[in-house]
């Protein structure tokens, strides 16, 4: 064997080997978009195999009749190796505009059509002689007379056009910064380009004898491409073990905050979840879990909640945190925590829905048991600051009891008469209501104050709130000599809240209140309560001047914090506790005369009712 | 019929106990608090006064102070919203006529009242009693409550022992009284001094 057929065999048989290689790579993975790469490098590649076979038995080519027979099929491969540089430069190298490759493609396509039809190839009308050139110690045939085809020119443009397709790319990857692509590859296949057009032109022109021999040129870029494909094969290798890795963690991550993990392809539904994630939902790990079967297990109130959000997922991206509860197989309802998220998968159009689920029973029931202890202490607070207010809340209720009962003895004195007063009578009767009514409405409050339960929300117009206290109080103020102000400047303007709990601050602020004015003497004790509306919120502010704060304005708002000797020191924290389940804040700060002010501050409630 | 002088801070029962007493035949004058009570004070004690215990600006204790400072003695009932001992203790020592818890029973109030109205009445009746005693038979008064003879008081007065007599008789008679004793806690109740004893 000859030294020429030995090297060219090994070039086409590599080539062949690791266009096969690319392509069975394709041929696995055919619907990810990223082998396209390597089923343009494998056409390329097998292409340049099947040229080095034809320019094999173009170098031992017997006649010139059957050397223009030979070059007509040595123009099949070139046009498909054409094909598979224009392809790799379009998908790997995403540069260049395409409609200069596509051009420089049909360009060539055309040329190999009219050569056909001439009956021969594109290079020559015909060839006259052959004769041999030395190349590497071995006489090869080469074409010694021929007379170029007219159309060769046309057949040339094809390369114009690919190199201009191709420096548009390399320019392209040089601006985008991926200068070592640019640099290797692009360049690489200009001087490709070049120098193949340069031997086609010297050739074909008759200009010297040259062998045919354009694998020559071809297999350093075929090398170079597989060497880029290389990287990238082992580049993912890393890349899925630092998955690998990562998902380790992230196990250990979810294991350790005793998470489960899911995940719900929604174009084919899909469904994957870890162990953990199966013995939340208390599902069997094993067989297909449907979307359905998974939110059967969704407590029915909570389940349209779920479904609401999970129907958005399907269609957007996003994040969202979920709680809602779970039915176990036993009956049993569990509180679970699920984050979320909605993002476009890797085929087109397709969406991945995932998330992480947690238990939170305990936590919740930690919650309820929480707001349940809130409830008691927030009844007791109102029992105590009730028995502080017992004289007088005994006396607003005489007081009416005492009026109605002089005025039916008055009634039954004058119903004695010969001829009785009907009119005064009638306005005994009137007085009679009104007692009862103000008696009622004190035993009333006294009842809901009493009433030990959870937190009843509705809209509260805030100014008849503190109208209502300063009234229900209005005997105790008096009696304490205090002048109680009220400057309501917020009418409509409503919060959504507990009555009896704001009731309760407000109580237990101006108790506090009375209690500071001790220092001044009766009759110069001045309270004001104030509201006003500021933007969204709606500010409640009971102003004393009394002894002023005899603590930092934090301090007096912690628990079992009192000034008092006989206080408990949690109408304060309770008041501030109250405040923020309302997401709303109280603040104290000096008076302008010496004394104090508390501040309220609560969320406006939708409109107002005077429509602002 | 006498008057009576309603103090009371709350309107409605204010109201209420005004109709009652009204009912009742009374005069009825009301006031709000006890400085406009105070204000308005008549010279002499004419009626009786109903006022509640626990009022703002003067409560009724400090009012009733301020009542015994007056030329004639008012008599007082109290109402009060919940009894306190302490503050009873001290109207009736100060010489409150009744002292009553709300609610108010009629029958309770009206007796009170009426009481207060007898002790009007007899006050009225022994002022007109004094005031028809000559200045030589007052004179004569004060040397018996200061407890005299009626020999010595001769003597001061330059006078027979016989005339003393009958000065002192006529005396007891205007006044309606018989003994010495009654004498002197009228002369208690009218104002009346014993003479000092000229030594």
């Amino acid at each position: 064997m000859r030294l020429i057929d030995i090297l060219w065999v090994t070039m086409a048989v590599a080539c062949f080997g690791v266009g096969a290689i690319h392509a069975h790579v394709w041929l696995r993975r055919r619907h990810a978009q990223s082998t396209r790469s390597n089923l343009a490098f494998a056409v390329l590649a097998i292409s340049v195999a099947a040229m080095g076979v034809v320019e094999l038995r173009l170098m031992r080519a017997p006649t010139p009749e059957e050397f223009n027979r030979l070059l007509f099929w040595y123009h099949l491969p070139i046009w498909s190796a054409l094909v598979g540089v224009v392809a790799f430069t379009h998908f790997y190298l995403q540069a260049g505009r395409l409609w200069l490759g596509l051009a420089s493609i049909g360009v060539r396509t055309v040329a190999i059509l009219l050569g056909a039809l001439a009956g021969g190839s594109i290079n020559y009308s015909h060839i006259d002689a052959l004769g041999t050139v030395d190349l590497l110690g071995d006489k090869v045939v080469a074409v010694v007379a021929a007379e170029p085809n007219p159309l060769l020119p046309l057949s040339q443009s094809a390369l114009l056009l690919l190199a201009l397709f191709i420096g548009d790319a390399t320019w392209q990857l040089w601006r985008r910064g991926d200068r070592s692509r640019a640099l290797i590859i692009g360049g690489g296949l200009l001087v490709f380009v070049f120098v193949n057009a340069g031997w086609a032109v010297t050739t074909y022109w008759g200009l010297a004898r040259l062998p045919t021999t354009g694998v020559v040129f071809f297999v350093p870029m075929v090398v170079i491409m597989a060497a880029y494909l290389g990287i990238d094969l082992l580049r993912s290798a890393e890349l899925q073990e630092e998955l690998q890795e990562s998902e380790r963690r992230l196990t250990l991550a979810a294991e350790a905050a005793d998470a489960g993990l899911w995940s719900l392809d929604a174009t084919s539904g899909r469904f994957w979840a870890t162990p953990r994630a199966y013995a939340i939902f208390d599902l069997p790990s094993r067989g297909d879990v449907s979307i359905e079967s998974l939110l059967e297990t969704i407590h029915p109130q909570d389940r349209r909640r779920v479904d609401r959000v999970l129907q958005a997922a399907r269609t957007t991206d996003g994040v969202s945190d979920l709680e809602y509860r779970i039915r176990d197989r036993t009956g049993g309802i569990r509180w679970v925590a699920s984050h979320g998220s909605s993002y476009a998968g890797r085929e087109p159009g397709s969406r991945v829905i995932t998330g992480v689920i947690r238990d939170i029973s305990a936590r919740k029931e930690a919650e309820d048991e929480r707001a349940l202890q809130r409830v008691e202490l927030e009844h007791l607070a109102r029992v105590n600051t009730l028995a502080e207010l017992s004289g007088t809340l005994a006396h607003e209720i005489n007081q009416p009891l005492a009026t109605i009962m002089s005025n039916t003895e008055a009634a039954q004195r004058l119903l004695a008469a010969p001829q009785p007063d009907l009119d005064e009578l009638r306005s005994i009767m009137g007085d009679i209501l009104a007692a009862d009514e103000r008696a009622d409405a004190v035993v009333k409050r006294l009842r809901a104050m009493l009433r030990r339960g959870p937190a009843k929300r509705e809209p509260l117009e805030i100014d008849a709130v503190v109208q209502g206290v300063a009234q229900f109080l209005g005997g105790e103020l008096r009696r304490r000599g205090v002048m109680p102000r009220l400057e309501l400047g917020a009418p409509g303007a409503r919060i959504w809240g507990d009555r009896v709990s704001i009731e309760q601050v407000l109580i237990n602020l101006i108790n506090n209140a009375c209690d500071a004015m001790t220092v001044r003497n009766p009759g110069k004790r001045r309270l004001t309560l104030r509201t006003a509306r500021a933007g969204a919120e709606l500010r409640i502010e009971v102003c004393d001047n009394g002894a002023g704060l005899k603590a930092s304005a934090d301090e007096i708002f912690t628990p079992f914090f009192t000034t008092k000797p006989e206080g408990l020191g949690m109408g304060l924290a309770i008041s501030r506790s109250i405040l923020q389940s309302h997401e709303g804040r109280i603040t104290a700060r000096s008076g302008p005369d010496g004394g104090t002010v508390f501040e309220i501050c609560l969320p406006v409630h939708g409109k107002d009712l005077s429509g602002r | 019929m006498e008057k009576i002088y309603l103090v009371d801070d709350e309107p409605d029962l204010r109201r209420a106990l005004e109709r009652l007493l009204r009912a009742e035949g009374f005069k009825v004058e009301s006031h709000a608090s006890a400085l406009d009570f105070l204000a308005r004070l008549p010279a002499e004690a004419d009626g009786c006064v109903v006022m509640d215990l626990a009022m703002p600006g003067l409560d009724g204790l400090e009012a009733q102070q301020r009542l015994l400072a007056a030329t004639t003695r008012w008599p007082i009932v109290f109402l009060t919203g919940h009894g306190d001992i302490r503050s009873s203790v001290q109207a009736m020592k100060a010489g409150a006529v009744d002292f009553l818890t709300k609610p108010i029973k009629a029958g309770e109030l009206l007796a009170a009242v009426r009481v207060g109205a007898a002790q009007v009445r007899e006050a009225a009746d022994l002022r007109s009693r004094f005031a028809s005693l000559t200045p030589r038979e007052r004179e004569v008064m004060r040397h018996v409550i200061a407890g005299r003879l009626n020999k010595t008081i001769a003597t001061d007065l330059g006078t027979t022992e016989q005339t003393i007599k009958v000065h002192r008789s006529r005396v007891m008679e205007k006044l309606g009284i018989r003994s010495v004793a009654a004498l002197v806690s009228i002369a208690q109740r009218l104002g009346v001094t014993p003479t000092e004893t000229a030594s």
